[in-house]
């Protein structure tokens, strides 16, 4: 008895947030249909069964990888990113800090959607997701990107349009950077995607462009979308 | 006082997720591989192509694709037939899900997405065409449609459980039908354009459901054995 009406309590919360959030909706352009969608053409081509998510925040998209129905585990540095705490409805996610991971299990593919730029030190997560990586295993990553040209604190520019108040830095890899971690962490590059989503030299900068333009290395992009294989080809 | 009642609730609420979040992760097991990739990834590229807005999804049940949808940045509605289709009640903890027959819409429909999704649903509604005609009918000229469902091209089947060879779903209260050019023709007639197509090989069986699950190719042609297809289509 107890329990239904808990249940029915709980259900009435839930009803509401989502109401709140689908009533307060403005439409805010972002990069993440170009990242989502090479996720999932990287997962169809891969016969993965465990997926560690890495920064997950409060999206859907551990739940949405479930739902693909792959076993999901979803990790997020709560304390530290998220001042109030941080409730996914969605999905479990559990506090772990990727530099210096707490996680034993070991999974077939690592997703990090738009998260490692906020991390300063970002060789050491990448260190951590390669050793929770079974061999073989697939790290797929999106980030602000630039072939040539890094950025510690795209934010910091006179001319990034916005973030200059954000207590979280937002770096601009290279490259360089994924040589590094490939060089580093004994694997390979499997995939890279090149995107334009700001009409500026760099992310962040200049105005956000609708939708997201395919770009290659050698025309102008701010965003990758990279897979790297752990172990040689 | 108020403020202290919002906290309670809101705390207690936030308890509730917690435990029902955790209970689904503690209970994960592996079945096996589903077409969803294929299929989100097919409805986000074709997203991605066009500049929609507004995005509706069709018979979206307990699934979060609207929130993904949403976190893309699309103003983003979710509506699923609640009433006929989930007897005991239905709740999307993700989005809110209007209760909407999409074959016979209580409302008046009028022209106001940009872009519809409808994965993996047209198959278990009997009348396909109706279906069809109303979304296309809530569509503003030039919008997007991106429907996903069983297809052989040459093999239509109203119901794929209802065969000897169909590896699951007999005994279900609800049908599986595969599609074919004909029933691709009549969407058509409806008044779309087909823009993308794919046809993916998940069986080694004719149509959907039928043999054993197999590697997932896709299909080059339509003699090419196939039992899924992903079509985005325009509004004329």
């Amino acid at each position: 008895m107890l329990g239904k009406i808990a249940h029915k309590l709980g259900r009435w919360y839930i009803k509401r947030l989502c109401s709140i959030e689908y009533g307060g909706q403005v439409f805010a352009p972002k990069e993440k249909v170009a990242e989502y969608s090479f996720v999932f053409r990287k997962l169809a081509a891969t016969r993965a069964i465990d997926i560690l998510d890495v920064g997950s925040g409060t999206t859907a998209f551990p739940h949405v990888l479930r739902e693909c129905g792959y076993l999901v585990t979803s990790v997020d540095k709560i304390r530290g990113y998220w001042k109030d705490g941080l409730i996914n409805r969605h999905f479990h996610v559990m506090e772990d800090d990727i530099t210096n991971t707490a996680v034993q299990q070991t999974f077939d593919v690592i997703t990090c959607i738009t998260v490692l730029q906020a991390i300063p030190d970002a060789d050491a997560a990448i260190a951590s997701m390669f050793r929770l990586l079974n061999p073989g295993g697939h790290l797929i990553l999106t980030f602000p990107y630039n072939e040539v040209e890094g950025v510690p604190n795209v934010y910091k520019l006179p001319e990034a349009s916005y973030g200059k108040d954000l207590n979280y830095i937002c770096r601009i890899f290279s490259g360089r950077d994924l040589k590094h971690w490939a060089d580093a962490n004994g694997a390979t590059i499997a995939d890279q995607e090149y995107w334009r989503c700001f009409t500026g030299r760099l992310w962040a900068c200049g105005e956000r462009k609708w939708p997201p333009g395919a770009a290659a290395v050698d025309t102008p992009h701010d965003l990758t979308c990279v897979m790297f294989r752990k172990g040689d080809e | 006082m108020m403020r202290i009642l919002k906290s309670i609730a809101h705390r207690a609420g936030q308890a509730y997720v917690r435990k029902v979040c955790l209970a689904e992760f503690e209970s994960q097991k592996f079945s096996h591989h589903n077409e969803r990739p294929i299929e989100y990834r097919f409805a986000l590229q074709a997203l991605a192509e066009k500049r929609p807005q507004t995005v509706l999804d069709v018979g979206t049940g307990t699934t979060a694709w609207p929130h993904l949808l949403r976190n893309c940045g699309y103003v983003v509605s979710a509506a699923d037939n609640v009433r006929d289709y989930w007897p005991d009640g239905m709740v999307n903890r993700h989005w809110t899900v209007l209760d909407v027959d999409i074959v016979n819409p209580r409302e008046r429909v009028h022209e106001q997405y940009d872009a519809i999704t409808c994965i993996s649903v047209l198959e278990h509604i009997p009348d396909h065409v109706k279906a069809v005609r109303n979304m296309v009918a809530m569509l503003k000229p030039g919008g997007l449609l991106v429907l996903t469902t069983p297809y052989s091209h040459l093999h239509p089947d109203p119901n794929v459980y209802d065969r000897q060879d169909a590896l699951y779903g007999k005994g279900v209260s609800y049908i599986c039908r595969s599609s074919s050019a004909a029933e691709l023709q009549q969407w058509i007639e409806c008044g779309l354009r087909l823009e993308h197509r794919e046809l993916w090989r998940l069986y080694t069986g004719p149509v959907w459901a039928t043999g054993e699950r197999c590697e997932w190719s896709k299909a080059q042609s339509e003699t090419e054995a196939h039992q899924l297809g992903c079509f985005s289509f325009v509004k004329q």
